[in-house]
């Protein structure tokens, strides 16, 4: 039987081709692909540790250019419900996090045409100032891409700005599926095409910087484009080694201009199964608990999957599109360990950085996720009216009297 | 983490159609293997039901009122009514509306805590709710401090009284393998009682703190599914453990989905499948989907 004879490739450490992969994604039983990529991660962590991470997902602003028929969370230029957070706003984010033992922001945010290279590097600059070994994962490649269109300055230019102001790594959000024809499908192909995505990661590692990968299926693309977005990020951690971890979560369709409906859960565990097989060379591949939520989450850990991912703190963009759930470090540390697992914090580098917080030190219980304005109200903070702005809008708001 | 094919033997032994020890369901629970588990499961499943995988709308009220336009293959009546006498006309005024759809209504609990245990009163009670339209009692909850030979007396004199009684479930119950307790007890009164259609072993209040985990509740519903051959199917609620872990739970031995959505109601959000969705759900966790009503029909 076909599937079977490409199930003991896997099993003999071989590489999967193209076609194997598509074989077994297709048509080999749940359980088996759940069996052979619980025996991959088993290979790659033995020690029986699964890891999460104590970070905030902070998106700094909601308004977007890009228009993405997938985003429920973007805000047209000049929507009153459009948002910027201030550096005291992200401050005290910051602060907060540190007190659930947190040390890193995962900032992202729209491709806001009235924020600058300069206003990301002063903030850089200061949260490094004053939180010295606070971490920033910050601005996936089409922000960069963005940033770099802004500035008329080269990707790789900007990548060495940001990383001189603190730039520490960046997440690999904003990939969805790399391939352009349905890039284009959904509107997402000017602000990156699957080349740029895949060479602002290459100039990262080039830099020096660790990044990830994501991948959201679902909605337009077929099996095939699926598996070529995996094997393109393959491609590229064969030639720079730069990835840390991978991340596929299910296209949320509510309140988003494309719609439709959510990938079944049994879909998102085989979809991450397959990945464990095709990426050999990805060390690590996160739960997606936040689109999953915590019961299939958890159950990631038996399809491949070594890290819950982060306790996020606070989101917004899946909880646009629908999904809320919200799983606390007791949570996390609970979900892993009821699955057999030892549980361990890590940093983005994976590296264990020890015990869960909430054991060596007090942590609030967290019900649910913060958002990134408690009051839900728009507008941008007044430190902007320091910068450029590039819209037309945003140039006269900026240019009256304070 | 366990060698592979753990419980090899659990699952040839199921297919030799030997029954299962509670030491058998405590191996399957305690396996930290889950993809094993789901094998048994699921291997469980197919043995007694094939690849059909049944599903009812189910159409809720809590006041008895019933839209005319009615997709539903149940009207379940929800909450505890203050009297015997208000349940009766609360019965009456849906089933005057159900133009032949089953009515289901009450627990149990609710039952026992208004007419106590008593045969002859459970009967005469039942007659009531059944003259009235009722077609089944909703749910047997298996967590009631009744023992089991009491409760296959309750059941007989329930249906004396003309109530059909096909589903048992679990209100609230501590977290870990001492839920097998209830695998247990559904499979005696299944034994006992005779035609029990459906236990549905994810309790129905689940603590918002802490949570049951996914582990265990694919675990539950395996040991549920290999530990109760006298039951047709084990059952998931959709609305309640939603669409991702409800779809999942046909893995690991879970055959009918109940509590669809039979109205079309955004609120309900993700959860408000509509039967196309419910169809492809079913589907991508390789079942063959079948409508059945509130009796256990085929629809259709």
């Amino acid at each position: 039987m076909q599937v079977e004879r490409i199930a003991d490739v896997v099993r003999q450490g071989g590489r999967l081709s193209f076609e194997q992969a598509r074989e077994l994604y297709l048509h080999a039983p749940t359980s088996l692909l759940g069996r052979l990529a619980d025996d991959v991660r088993q290979r790659l962590h033995p020690d029986g540790v699964v890891t999460y991470i104590i970070d905030r997902n902070v998106n700094y602003t909601n308004v977007c250019v890009a228009r993405c028929r997938f985003c429920a969370f973007y805000r047209p230029v000049g929507s009153p419900e459009g948002y910027t957070l201030g550096f005291d706003e992200i401050f005290r984010k910051i602060e907060e996090t540190i007190a659930l033992g947190g040390e890193q922001l995962l900032l992202q945010g729209g491709h806001n045409p009235d924020v600058p290279l300069e206003w990301y590097e002063d903030l850089f600059r200061q949260v490094k100032a004053r939180y010295p070994s606070f971490r920033m994962h910050a601005l996936s490649p089409p922000e960069i891409i963005h940033i770099s269109r802004l500035s008329h300055l080269p990707p790789e230019t900007v990548i060495a700005r940001l990383v001189d102001a603190g730039l520490d790594s960046i997440p690999g959000g904003g990939a969805e599926i790399l391939v352009d024809r349905v890039r284009r499908l959904l509107n997402c192909y000017n602000k990156a095409t699957a080349d740029e995505w895949l060479n602002v990661m290459r100039l990262a590692h080039r830099a020096g910087l660790r990044t990830t990968a994501t991948m959201m299926y679902g909605h337009v693309e077929t099996i095939d484009e699926r598996l070529e977005h995996l094997f393109r990020l393959r491609d590229l951690q064969d030639e720079t080694g730069g990835f840390t971890a991978f991340i596929a979560w299910s296209f949320q369709p509510s309140h988003t201009e494309l719609g439709g409906v959510e990938a079944t859960g049994v879909e998102y565990l085989r979809t991450l199964a397959i990945a464990r097989l095709v990426l050999d060379n990805f060390p690590n591949l996160q739960a997606s608990w936040v689109t999953q939520g915590g019961k299939v989450g958890q159950l990631s850990l038996a399809f491949g999957a070594n890290d819950m991912g982060s306790v996020m703190i606070e989101e917004n963009v899946v909880r646009a599109a629908g999904a809320e759930y919200c799983m606390d470090e007791y949570e996390v540390v609970r979900n892993i360990e009821n699955a057999g697992f030892i549980a361990r914090r890590r940093n983005m580098h994976y590296d264990i950085l020890g015990e869960p917080m909430f054991r060596l030190q007090k942590v609030p219980r967290m019900l649910q996720l913060a958002v990134a304005r408690a009051d839900g109200r728009g507008g941008e903070a007044e430190d902007l009216r320091r910068y450029e702005a590039r819209s037309p809008e945003a140039r006269r708001r900026r240019a009256l009297p304070q | 983490m366990t060698s592979a094919l753990a419980l090899g033997d659990l699952e040839a032994r199921l297919a030799a159609g030997e029954p299962l020890t509670r030491g058998d369901l405590e191996r399957l629970f305690d396996c930290p293997d889950l993809i094993e588990v789901g094998v048994v499961g699921e291997a469980a499943l197919r043995r007694r039901t094939g690849s059909e995988i049944t599903f009812c709308r189910v159409l809720e009220t809590r006041d008895g009122r019933v839209p005319a336009e009615l997709q539903a293959g149940e009207i379940r009546i929800v909450g505890d009514p203050a009297s015997v006498d208000d349940a009766v006309a609360l019965v009456r005024q849906a089933a005057s509306a159900a133009n032949g759809t089953p009515v289901t209504g009450f627990s149990l609990a609710w039952l026992v805590d208004r007419v106590g245990t008593d045969d002859a009163s459970l009967t005469r009670v039942a007659s009531a709710l059944a003259g009235a339209g009722l077609t089944a009692l909703a749910e047997v909850p298996l967590d009631l401090p009744l023992e089991v030979s009491r409760l296959v007396k309750v059941v007989a004199a329930l249906r004396e009284g003309g109530l059909a009684i096909h589903r048992l479930t679990i209100t609230a119950a501590p977290q870990g393998r001492t839920r097998l307790d209830f695998v247990e007890r559904a499979e005696q009164l299944a034994r006992e009682a005779g035609d029990i259609r459906a236990f549905a072993p994810l309790p129905r209040v689940d603590p918002v703190d802490v949570p049951s985990t996914g582990y265990d509740d694919a675990k539950l519903v395996a040991a549920a599914r290999a530990g109760c051959p006298s039951i047709e199917r084990i059952q998931v609620d959709w609305q309640l453990y939603g669409p991702k872990m409800a779809q999942v739970a046909l893995t690991f031995g879970a055959g009918d989905l109940d509590a669809v959505a039979a109205v079309d109601d955004p609120s309900l959000g993700p959860r408000r499948s509509a039967v196309a969705d419910i169809d492809r759900q079913i589907r991508a966790a390789g079942g063959d989907p079948v409508e059945r009503d509130g009796l256990y029909r085929r629809r259709g």
